[in-house]
């Protein structure tokens, strides 16, 4: 490696200068010539990781909470939250790391028996300016039987799943080059500390229950009583049924925003209490005394909506 | 029984439906609309022989797109009333004319229809409506600002090459807005060489339909992103400058030390300002433990009429620099 300098430059300021200029993780080196540098070669190797970690925390504070994907793998493994960018957030981040996309095919139609399902795929390389890793080869893919194409047919159905098919390509290669391809909720939540992006507002995948779970429904496993309410946050307790491990509990689905306070209810302990003061209070269970009151008027109708009421001069309308 | 809910829900799904029923598929043609500049080359091609491939709009934009020919239309309709008690007055004629554009092989290069013509005195004015967004129209101030925007652009050829067709001097813009619509008048003198490019652009991809080849692809990722026939049709490389690295330990040195200071240095600034206007005019005094001496000064200032002041301004596309820095 060696740099450009002008004839006045000493061979001291010019060994600084490539210390600096080796700091860049674009800058190519070798490990003999690192080695060669002694005790400059740790100061190097760690500005170059240092960068590489700033780097990867703006690309993931660039990042919108719709472009997140959140995974939890179950209960008895951790319970640990992964997000996965989607390709329109890869989108966002490709400016940072350089990310070229190079060598794209034409994309290829893959048929099966049935007409209305078909797959199309197309193959890209992906060459990173920062870290000047290239990958080749890559397929990115769609299918007609994607949720995107639920209302598309014909020549709209084609066109939408090659499109999205070439967008998978790009976002494969950025998450692959970029270190994006498996996020820590911990990273995501420290990146977005001081902007108005939580982790809350992320899309909720595999590990979060059913569709309606996920959803904001009360697990089809929970007892039928009405479940407890968090003493910290006021949130009402999420219903996690019992595990080869453990016995079920309530627990609170916005722990993470209060970490150091717990909110665990024995689930078994929790039903027979409410059982018990069922009987003795006629006012209703806790959930309905948090709840707004029911309305009693009848349910309104077409007619009311649209009936056309004469109005008196002057009355706005 | 529907619940109001439902029977909004219902009427918004059959208003979309309405609207995606009107809309036609375009048709393959052998020159280039007056409407379609497109920085992109390739992209005019493909919307020459490729048009009937693009996917169906969403019934928003086409929703848009009827919100935008009605507000045309009742423009229209107000101007000619306008122009009869106007000084002097005008009359507005040959709507929807259609004119031809040849290149310089003679064949037809590029089409379009004019809204329609401000006839004053003996001067026949194109005029073209448009009824943008009201955060582009917002930002346009003369005629040169419709070339800034990637949105806008396509008007401002599309409006020079009604004047070239029509041999008129002049033409005028119409913007549709919330107040009064802005009537901007449009030099063809001035805009020879746009016009020009246009036309030269029309020719090369005229010669690419006879010839059955694709222009290069226009390495910008920004236009590829915008473009409808991205992913589907055309699958360009795409290029990505990076983050500039800067490793100067100094300048990482002076960035701390300036976070260091930031919230003393912005209640200071905070203060400052307060204390300034409160004490402005004061020319002895005292308050607390201090002293406070002000004197007048002389100060000059020009003041220029409006039309001469914008006469003189000119705009420096990067002569302003907007810094953020984070903290990560």
């Amino acid at each position: 490696m060696a740099i450009e300098t002008d004839a006045q430059t000493s061979p001291v300021e010019h060994e600084a200068q490539e210390t600096i200029a080796l700091r860049r993780p674009d800058v190519p080196v070798t490990l003999a010539e690192l080695a060669a540098r002694k005790g400059e070669a740790i100061e190097i190797l760690e500005a170059r990781i240092e960068i590489l970690r700033m780097l990867h925390k703006a690309a993931l504070r660039a990042i919108a909470p719709e472009d997140v994907l959140l995974f939890k793998s179950p209960d008895e493994q951790g319970g640990q939250i992964t997000g996965y960018l989607q390709d329109c957030g890869a989108e966002r981040v490709r400016d940072f790391f350089g990310i070229e996309i190079f060598g794209v095919s034409a994309p290829e139609k893959i048929l099966t028996n049935d007409p209305a399902v078909f797959h199309y795929i197309i193959r890209g390389s992906g060459r990173c300016k920062l870290t000047r890793q290239t990958i080749e080869a890559v397929e990115g893919g769609r299918s007609s039987t994607d949720d995107f194409c639920k209302d598309k047919k014909g020549a709209e159905l084609e066109l939408a799943v090659r499109k999205a098919a070439r967008a998978n390509l790009d976002g494969r290669i950025v998450r692959e080059l970029a270190g994006l391809s498996n996020i820590s909720a911990e990273d995501l939540r420290q990146a977005w500390e001081g902007t108005s992006k939580k982790l809350e507002q992320c899309r909720r995948g595999r590990g979060f229950g059913t569709r309606s779970e996920r959803l904001g429904a009360t697990s089809e496993k929970a007892p039928d009583v009405d479940p407890p309410v968090c003493a910290h946050c006021g949130t009402t307790g999420v219903y996690r049924p019992a595990t080869d491990k453990r016995r079920a509990f309530y627990g609170c689905p916005k722990w993470d925003s209060h970490k150091d306070k717990k909110f665990i209810v024995d689930a078994e302990k929790w039903v027979a209490d409410q059982a018990k003061r069922a009987p003795a209070e006629s006012g209703g269970t806790p959930a309905d005394r948090q709840g707004p009151p029911e309305r009693s008027d009848p349910p309104i109708t077409a007619d009311q909506v649209f009936v056309k009421r004469d109005r008196d001069p002057g009355e706005e309308g | 029984m529907f619940t109001p809910n439902e029977i909004a829900t219902r009427i918004g799904d059959s208003w979309a439906t309405h609207l995606s029923r009107s809309q036609r598929p375009g048709t393959p043609h052998s020159y280039v609309y007056a409407s379609a500049w497109r920085n992109c080359d390739r992209r005019v091609v493909y919307e020459m022989t490729h048009a009937d491939r693009l996917p169906t709009r969403p019934a928003d934009v086409l929703a848009k797109f009827r919100r935008g020919d009605d507000r045309e239309r009742d423009l229209l309709a107000d101007l000619t009333r306008i122009g009869r008690d106007a000084e002097p007055p005008f009359k507005v004629i040959g709507q929807q004319e259609r004119f031809e554009l040849k290149d310089h092989k003679s064949r037809t290069a590029i089409v379009g229809k004019v809204d329609a013509r401000l006839e004053i005195d003996s001067v026949r004015a194109p005029l073209e409506v448009k009824a943008w967004s009201p955060m582009l129209v917002d930002r346009i101030e003369a005629f040169a600002d419709l070339f800034e925007n990637p949105w806008t652009q396509s008007g401002g050829y599309q409006l020079l090459s009604y004047l070239y067709g029509a041999g008129e001097p002049f033409g005028f813009l119409l913007l549709d807005r919330s107040g009064l619509p802005k009537l901007l008048p449009v030099e063809l003198e001035t805009n020879l060489d746009r016009m020009e490019a246009f036309l030269v652009k029309a020719e090369r991809a005229l010669d690419h339909v006879q010839a059955g080849t694709l222009p290069d692809y226009l390495d910008d990722p920004g236009e590829c992103r915008r473009c409808p026939w991205y992913g589907h049709t055309c699958n360009p490389p795409l290029s990505a400058t990076g983050v500039e690295l800067l490793t100067d330990p100094e300048l990482e040195a002076a960035l701390e030390r300036r976070e260091e200071l930031k919230v003393a240095g912005e209640e200071f600034n905070h203060l400052d300002r307060d204390v300034k206007s409160r004490l402005r005019g004061i020319e002895s005094g005292l308050a607390g433990r201090f002293q406070i001496t002000g004197r007048w000064g002389k100060q000059s200032r020009l003041e220029l009429p409006a039309d001469l002041k914008k006469q003189y301004t000119v705009t420096d596309p990067k002569g302003r620099f907007t810094l953020e820095i984070t903290r990560l």
